[in-house]
């Protein structure tokens, strides 16, 4: 059984649910956006799926109980960027990259040629050769970011988990990230990507995944999701959708709060 | 010159100095002995090396002097090293063994062996008692600011500074009480001294901090990848709580050996990898063995100052180290304060 398959998921903070029995099941090989308002548990449910927080309920991933995968054996399935990173030591560029590595090697393993391989792979994919000899944090957002993602790129996964890969960027990083995902998928990842940006994922994200109080309100084609009623169930606004000419993408304009 | 080039020859210059500060170290002092004699008298020392064996120095270079240069050596070498993992595991540049509380753990441990005499029973219960109470007082910093297994960095650091008044606190208060002899005794310990180090304290030391040097070296790439953050550290697969249980522990003994047997020397931790960072940088592959060499530098030639500047006395190390590092702390204080502001 391939994909992440998440059964009964239920969490609670500060005496609320975040998750309420959520089920759902993340296909292989797809781009996916998460989507949902602020508070509603997006991040929260990355981090489950990593492990970086327990809750009641299951989550596998290719049929493999993430309770019962030690911590290495899941860095060589899944992988994920946090939205802020707080690297303040002067590691280079290529010094961060390469601890992508580490899940792939033993104590007393030295660097193989399959670690240069992948490194070298994550540095033509990212473009960011030319920064490798920099200190980290002596770079832009946008850069930083980019480096980030190399490191995940470097882990190589089957599945990677992106929490906000865009949200403080620029235009010109935007869709330069937005290529790499795509790249990435292209070569069989499964992505999935935690963005507030609705018309953005829409426009970049094959298949979209709409949660709300901890339940899932939709989960198909990207265009299938956004709709009038889902917008106004979701984020409680009024939207006038149209198809943008270009991109031939569903877009969505907010016009008032849903009274 | 490229980065591996830049490395070695780093390594290259501390090493030299390294060996200048040792036969340096061994040469000054009460009695002036010339370095060259120096030299030869530390060669014919090794086995299987023949050089001259009948200098009149031989007994004050190889009996008094050279054990304490290798005390301070292994000491500093040990306290810098705990140092380097401490703020690495913590993320925060301010972090070191004096700092959490370990040190002046040891140190209480030297004064409670000397004001209850029992030193009578052995010379080295001062470094048991010491190494004992370093040890309860990480385990007691550890446990009050652990909960659910995680270890919040905030209360471990303000729980040291806590332990750490207390602890000489009680200090005072059992000097307060104690005889005059006793209270020489223990001000020399709370200093740090190094006087009358000899073949016995090196032994007790050696092994210990080769061992714990080594387990650090292991640990390498999970301290580079610390320092990334906690959560990325388990995203790559890191047992984090595992291993920062273990390098805590190992870095404990580590300072609750050196302190057990030298008194509290301060700052060394702080000072030494602070300084290698900017000549070699922050990756634990170079850091810890670059560490090692320059705290064992650092504090023979503190060691030095302290037997030079009121010769023919001396003063303790302590002071030296405390006149370099109390300002350099706060220099690291207002760094950071800019940077928090700007």
């Amino acid at each position: 059984m391939t994909g992440i398959v998440i059964e009964g998921l239920t969490f609670k903070r500060k005496e609320r649910f975040i998750f309420n029995q959520l089920s759902v099941t993340i296909p292989k090989g797809q781009f996916i956006g998460l989507l949902g308002p602020n508070g509603t548990g997006k991040s929260t449910l990355l981090k489950m799926m990593v492990g970086l927080l327990k809750a009641q309920g299951h989550i596998s991933i290719n049929g493999k109980a993430i309770a019962q995968l030690k911590t290495k054996e899941m860095a060589k399935l899944i992988s994920y960027m946090p939205q802020v990173t707080q690297l303040e030591t002067n590691f280079t560029v290529e010094q961060v990259v390469q601890m992508g590595r580490f899940p792939h090697k033993t104590r007393f393993s030295s660097w193989s040629q399959e670690d240069t391989r992948k490194v070298e792979e994550a540095f033509e994919l990212t473009g960011i050769s030319h920064l490798k000899e920099r200190f980290v944090p002596s770079l832009s957002g946008g850069e930083r970011q980019l480096v980030y993602l190399a490191k995940v790129i470097a882990q190589d996964t089957e599945y990677i988990l992106l929490d906000e890969p865009t949200s403080d960027l620029d235009v010109y990083h935007q869709v330069k990230v937005t290529n790499i995902i795509h790249a990435l998928v292209k070569k069989g990842k499964t992505v999935l990507a935690a963005i507030h940006d609705i018309n953005f994922s829409t426009r970049i994200c094959e298949q979209s995944l709409l949660l709300k109080d901890g339940i899932v309100i939709d989960f198909g084609d990207s265009d299938q999701v956004l709709t009038k009623e889902n917008m106004a169930n979701t984020f409680s606004v009024n939207a006038h959708i149209y198809v943008e000419e270009q991109t031939k993408a569903k877009q969505m304009i907010p016009l008032e709060v849903k009274v | 010159m490229n980065m591996k080039q830049y490395k070695s020859l780093s390594f290259s210059l501390l090493f030299i100095l390294l060996l200048v500060s040792i036969v340096m170290s061994t040469s000054l002092g009460g009695v002036t002995i010339p370095f060259q004699e120096t030299i030869l008298v530390l060669l014919g020392a090794i086995p299987f090396v023949e050089t001259i064996t009948d200098s009149k120095y031989e007994t004050i270079l190889l009996q008094i002097r050279f054990p304490r240069v290798l005390v301070a050596g292994l000491v500093g070498a040990a306290l810098a090293v705990s140092g380097v993992v401490m703020q690495s595991l913590f993320r925060n540049p301010m972090a070191d063994p004096g700092i959490i509380g370990v040190s002046a753990g040891g140190a209480f441990g030297g004064v409670l062996a000397i004001f209850f005499g029992v030193t009578a029973i052995g010379t080295y219960m001062i470094p048991v008692l010491g190494f004992l109470c370093a040890f309860l007082t990480l385990m007691f910093v550890y446990l009050v600011s652990t909960q659910n297994g995680k270890t919040s960095i905030l209360t471990l650091l303000l729980t040291g500074v806590a332990i750490s008044s207390f602890l000489s606190a009680c200090s005072s208060l059992l000097i307060s009480y104690a005889n005059l002899a006793q209270v020489q005794q223990i001000l020399n310990w709370l200093m740090g001294d190094l006087n009358g180090r000899d073949w016995e304290h090196v032994q007790l030391l050696f092994l210990p901090v080769i061992i714990c040097c080594i387990v650090f070296y292991f640990y390498r790439q999970e301290l580079d990848i610390l320092l990334l953050g906690e959560e990325e550290a388990q995203n790559l697969g890191m047992n984090v709580q595992r291993t920062r249980n273990i390098l805590l522990i190992v870095a404990s003994l580590l300072t609750g050996v050196s302190v057990s047997l030298t008194g509290a020397i301060g700052f060394v931790g702080l000072v030494v990898p602070h300084m290698l960072r900017l000549l070699v940088g922050p990756s634990h592959k170079v850091l810890i063995p670059a560490s090692i060499l320059g705290g064992a530098i650092f504090l023979i030639l503190a060691d030095l100052a302290a037997r030079l500047v009121v010769k023919p006395s001396e003063i303790q190390i302590g002071i030296i180290t405390a006149f370099f590092g109390a300002p350099f702390f706060i220099y690291l204080i207002l760094r950071h304060k800019r940077k928090e502001l700007s």
